[in-house]
């Protein structure tokens, strides 16, 4: 709808004008605040050298650009395989036969993008020689209309105390929309009764279909399981 | 389609005191500028070709973990140095993929802002649902005694939310006048439009605005959501 759109709905200026104009310019005061508080802010930032993060941008675009095909754009790249505590350490060969593996999953996916659905499929070897199941993925029954949540579920037959699990969902071109916090449970929902509905849920929430990985981190171990799943909707 | 309405350019204008400051005038030519400076930078980083248009666009990125510092110490620090260093990466990486709709309306650190601050929000309200089931946050604790600082940012930070509401161009031009400290001439200049169409939806927008607040909240439910009840005083 366009502004003149609504503004034919608004059918302004009607009879009290005088006091529309004064409270209208409350408004423009309260924008006025709000630039303030802004630049305020940006100005805080550029003076701040040593927030979390700042000399790792390069990177983090250089991995993207990795995922992308896009190789070329940043010099340096680090890997983001964390030790525990925070550390971090070099991809090590098991790492990139995982990453072998998991983009032949990928691959997999794409070809048969409803395999997910079946309980029994593709136990993927798991931190520790486990078996890790991919099952189910991606729930929600309901009509997109409703509010409804979206469940991840996947099986480990080797968890224990201290493994942490983190889900990672993806748009259908790789763009990352969520991430979840650490979990021990082998679920996690998404929606908005349950976990941290994003910006753009109303957006995401719609689309058919999603790319989803789950981390798993066991002792020094990380794996990661990837998939893509279609929105069930009754 | 409602032709716009075009108002009586002899009448003075109280939202425009500066029209004819020439410091002003200086600030927002260097201001307009950057914007161009800018948007040739980020045009120029989507082309694969020109790896360094690519890597000067990543330096200015480096504004997104400084952003997401500054508004986590308004949020009393909720987030922990190792999340903030995790939603940067997520900030960047999303303003980066969205570069393309960069229009050279502002400041790149203007624009990634908004990433920002609604990616910042998103992950606070993450946490505090996890700290609720948890039991280590008080039921029917709000922003606005955990985080005042940040729940008047929230309040404030509504009224351009509910700007994307009202759509082009009279949010642009509201945006512009007011987060861009831009003269109606220049309004019209940047958007293609006559300064006196900028006025109007100015002043569309501004009315659209305040009738919009002038509505009964939708819902009181929700206590973290102060800024979906937000309105001017």
């Amino acid at each position: 709808m366009t502004s003149e759109d609504r503004w034919g709905e608004t059918s302004m200026p009607d009879e009290d004008e005088g006091n529309d104009r004064e409270e209208g310019m409350d408004v423009a005061k309260e924008l006025d605040r709000l630039a303030a508080l802004r630049e305020e802010i940006l100005a805080e930032a550029d003076r701040d050298r040593d927030a979390p993060g700042v000399g790792e941008v390069g990177t983090w675009i250089r991995q993207q650009g990795d995922q992308d095909g896009d190789d070329a754009r940043v010099a340096s790249a680090e890997p983001k395989w964390r030790a525990p505590g925070g550390g971090r350490r070099a991809w090590s060969s098991r790492h990139y036969a995982l990453a072998a593996a998991v983009l032949v999953v990928v691959v997999l996916a794409a070809t048969r993008p409803l395999w997910w659905a079946d309980p029994t499929s593709r136990p993927e070897p798991g931190p520790g020689g486990s078996e890790i199941l991919l099952s189910g993925a991606i729930q929600q029954e309901a009509p997109v209309e409703t509010d409804v949540a979206i469940e991840f579920r996947w099986h480990d037959s080797e968890s224990g105390p201290g493994d942490r699990y983190r889900v990672t969902v993806r748009s259908e071109t790789g763009e990352k929309l969520q991430v979840s916090p650490d979990l021990e449970e082998a679920s996690w929902i998404i929606g908005p009764d349950g976990w941290s509905p994003p910006p753009t849920w109303e957006e995401w929430r719609a689309a058919p279909e999603y790319l989803w990985e789950v981390s798993v981190q066991r002792g020094d171990a990380a794996w990661i399981l990837a998939g893509r799943a279609r929105v069930r909707r009754s | 389609m409602a032709e716009p309405i075009e108002p009586d350019s002899s009448e003075p204008d109280p939202s425009e005191p500066h029209e004819i400051d020439p410091v002003r005038s200086d600030v927002s030519v260097e201001r307009r500028a950057r914007h161009a400076q800018d948007f040739a930078l980020v045009r120029a980083s989507l082309d694969r070709s020109d790896t360094a248009a690519g890597e000067r666009l990543a330096q200015r990125l480096e504004c997104v973990p400084r952003i997401l510092a500054a508004l986590n110490r308004r949020g009393g620090g909720m987030l922990s140095n190792e999340d903030l260093r995790d939603l940067g990466q997520d900030t960047v990486i999303r303003i980066w993929n969205k570069r393309g709709e960069f229009k050279g309306l502002s400041t790149l650190e203007t624009w990634s802002y908004r990433f920002c601050f609604l990616e910042y929000l998103n992950r606070v309200r993450s946490h505090r649902r996890q700290r609720s089931r948890e039991g280590r946050l008080a039921e029917g604790s709000d922003f606005g005694v955990d985080a005042p600082d940040l729940a008047r940012l929230l309040d404030l930070e509504q009224l351009d939310v509910t700007l994307d509401e009202l759509g082009p161009p009279a949010s642009e031009v509201v945006r512009l006048k007011h987060f861009e400290h831009l003269t109606f001439n220049e309004i019209g200049g940047a958007l293609d439009l006559s300064p006196n169409t900028a006025k109007t939806h100015y002043y569309r927008g501004i009315d659209w605005l305040r009738r919009h607040y002038r509505q009964p909240p939708r819902s009181s439910g929700d206590s973290e959501s102060r800024g979906q009840e937000a309105r001017p005083r």
